[in-house]
């Protein structure tokens, strides 16, 4: 079975803005930042903004429109991401649009039992191997997290991503201690924190607590992250209606004024510090008072969002397709997730994570990860659009066969047919073949692939050697958070 | 590699520029025609036959092997004795009167020569009457394929049968239908011997009909 490995549309793209409504939203941001402010809870970034000239008043800061657009223009429009085995993975940058899985749910859809329940490690192993195995997840992301460690969960979900699969990773971490933690395993696989500088392996996920809030402990990884010449991501959540205004082109300004505060300060801590643009804004259901996630509004405000990242600030940037607000990995969570992941790709936003969300972001479905999969698959292939190279144009084949005869024995019919995309889990088959088969959906199918994998799947494992030393480190970090739980 | 082992790579992976050259060359080294025809001609094919059945090849892969095959059964058939192994069955398919719908009438054509059958393809929207003079004409042969694809043109299979028993040539022949409207119901309504929902099992259905 072909992979189709092309990242980018080969047709126009779509967009969600004009170039003015664009100009349009940048300038409103510019003004937010310098009339309204931002709140930073950080006591060293408020030096370091006040020094570069904005007004702040205890911890409220005015920003001035140059240095925004200072910032924007020092940060670099690319983003190279490695591999676990420092193999070039990923080019952030352009309309290039990788998918991954995430992120950090408290619950998974138990594949044996069809329970939601809470997650434990063996699940966080599950969730890793069964992501892997996928060939259109192209990183991982931090996906169940651990119950029973409340301080170092993501340590956990970060060690499974590092010593079970190879795969480039988007990492949420708690604090600047944990994040100093998975630096730290990185580094340990890299061969030292130079070399990961070198070869970058993860990005690390922050978020601003929106209206127009960045908290200390985001804004100490942004710093950390920056000081260390590491990518960071730094996006917010506003839900229109709730945390953001109820208008989409509202929500989108203030989330762009959120994230630039976090690009300013990041440039301010190392000028050219790698930073992903974007944001989730999603907004709430005003009956359920849940966010929605995938909705319609959803999916057009966060792609424009990413859409000025690229077109006007020349910024890599972050996306979400492949979630669910659905329970289950049902019918309304494979056509949320399917056409999320549609738009992103052709939209082009380019770290596209949250495939495998259910229950707006409560519950992990490797169900939904496995069906996604398949619709990445197809959305790749759409990528490839129409090749018109002479061989395609098939001039030949059509004088050949003429009228009446038929083309399943030209030698362009064999040589060809293996570039059409294969479905690892679509039926095609007749009705009584299918019914043969067991007669069974796509989501009793999925089933099957995710508990085959679990139960006769190969663990992409560390050498034991560098498995060892990162087992040490999750020992030495459970006993310090059993130390301090102690207290 | 021997000439015959690179025959029959090269039938297996549908190599049909380099097919006749290999089969001479097999010829050439001292092997027989036979052996040249089973192992270096046939054998590929079947081996072909049972991965397109567990669905690990495609059809193109498997009628393109075919072309290659025939092209080199044509240089040896002229040195074996008897003119080579007998095939498996032999048959007559047509697209019923009123349908001009033929690419999985065709299908199955292709299948059943890939596994060794002779098959006589009358075409499509072909009239009752031509179908009954064809097995008249024809003493050899065991097996009638009807195909439709219409509702409308369905019952012509009916007409087929009913014309078939007139002439008194009913029991000298087994009928299998197939297409989008019919199944096997309705095969065994109109008096078919057998009906297939696709074409690989037509060509299961043929073996078993004449325990080939």
């Amino acid at each position: 079975m072909k992979k189709h490995n092309r990242v980018n549309f080969a047709g126009q793209g779509i967009n969600f803005l004009t170039r003015q409504q664009m100009e349009e939203i940048h300038s409103c941001t510019l003004q937010l930042l310098q009339e309204t402010g931002i709140l930073v809870q950080h006591k060293g970034a408020l030096e370091m903004l006040e020094k570069a000239g904005c007004r702040v008043e205890k911890k409220h800061v005015y920003m001035p429109p140059t240095l925004v657009e200072w910032a924007i223009k020092a940060a670099p429009s690319r983003i190279l991401l490695y591999d676990r085995d420092g193999n070039f993975a990923l080019d952030v940058s352009g309309r290039n649009t990788y998918y991954g899985v995430g992120s950090a749910e408290p619950r998974i859809i138990d594949s044996f039992t069809g329970e939601t329940r809470l997650c434990n490690e063996e699940d966080n192993k599950n969730c890793v191997k069964v992501a892997d195995a996928m060939p259109y997840i192209d990183y991982m992301m931090s996906q169940a997290q651990v119950y029973g460690h409340p301080k170092t969960s993501y340590e956990h979900e970060y060690a499974a991503m590092i010593r079970y699969s190879s795969k480039p990773q988007v990492v949420i971490t708690a604090d600047l201690e944990s994040t100093k933690n998975v630096v730290e395993m990185a580094s340990v696989v890299r061969g030292g924190l130079d070399k990961l500088q070198q070869k970058p392996l993860f990005i690390l996920y922050c978020e601003p607590t929106s209206p127009l809030n960045c908290t200390k402990e985001s804004i100490e990884k942004v710093m950390y992250m920056a000081e260390n010449g590491l990518p960071v991501l730094y996006a917010p959540i506003p839900m229109n209606g709730a945390t953001g205004p109820v208008t989409l082109a509202g929500s989108i300004i203030q989330a762009n004024a959120e994230c630039l505060a976090g690009l300013v300060i990041a440039q301010l801590t190392r000028p050219g510090a790698p930073f992903l643009y974007g944001a989730i804004i999603t907004n709430m259901d005003l009956k359920s008072l849940q966010p929605t996630y995938a909705s319609p509004e959803t999916m057009v405000e966060s792609l424009a969002m990413s859409e000025i990242g690229r077109e006007l600030y020349h910024l890599p940037t972050w996306g979400t397709a492949g979630c669910t607000s659905s329970k289950l990995p049902d019918e309304q969570a494979v056509l949320e997730g399917t056409q999320y992941i549609t738009l992103a790709g052709l939209s082009g936003a380019n770290i596209v994570h949250d495939v495998g969300y259910t229950t707006f972001g409560l519950a992990h479905s490797n169900e939904l990860v496995v069906m996604m999969n398949d619709a990445i698959g197809r959305v790749r292939r759409i990528f490839d659009c129409v090749n018109t190279a002479p061989e395609y144009l098939a001039m030949d084949d059509m004088r050949e066969v003429g009228p009446k005869g038929h083309f399943l024995g030209q030698e362009s019919t064999l040589r060809k047919n293996c570039e059409n995309w294969e479905s690892a889990l679509e039926d095609r088959n007749e009705y009584d073949r299918w019914m043969e088969l067991g007669g069974k959906t796509m989501g009793q199918r999925a089933n099957e692939r995710v508990r085959d994998i679990i139960e006769n799947g190969k663990l992409n494992s560390l050498p034991a050697e560098l498995d060892a030393k990162i087992v040490a480190i999750i020992e030495r970090i459970d006993a310090a958070e059993a130390e301090s739980l102690k207290k | 590699m021997s000439k015959l082992n690179e025959l029959a790579v090269a039938v297996e992976s549908g190599n049909v520029a380099d097919v006749v050259a290999l089969t001479k060359a097999a010829l050439e080294e001292g092997v027989a025609p036979l052996d040249v025809l089973n192992t270096g001609l046939v054998e590929p094919i079947n081996v072909l036959g049972e991965k397109f059945r567990l669905g690990q090849v495609y059809v193109p892969e498997l009628l393109v092997a075919s072309k290659a095959m025939k092209m080199g059964v044509e240089v040896v058939k002229p040195l074996l004795v008897d003119g080579g192994a007998e095939a498996k069955g032999k048959a007559i398919f047509a697209t019923v009167a009123g349908d001009m719908h033929d690419i999985g009438k065709n299908l199955v054509v292709l299948l059943l020569e890939s596994a060794g059958f002779e098959v006589t393809d009358l075409g499509m929207d072909v009239e009752v009457d031509d179908i009954v003079d064809a097995v008249q004409d024809d003493p050899d042969v065991q097996i009638v394929g009807l195909s439709a694809m219409l509702t409308t043109t369905m019952y012509a299979m009916k007409e087929t049968i009913e014309a078939l028993e007139e002439a008194g040539l009913r029991d000298k022949v087994k009928v299998i239908i197939g297409g989008a409207p019919v199944n096997a119901d309705f095969a065994s309504e109109i008096g078919a011997d057998g009906y297939s929902a696709n074409a690989p099992l037509a060509v299961e259905l043929a073996k078993k009909l004449l325990n080939a």
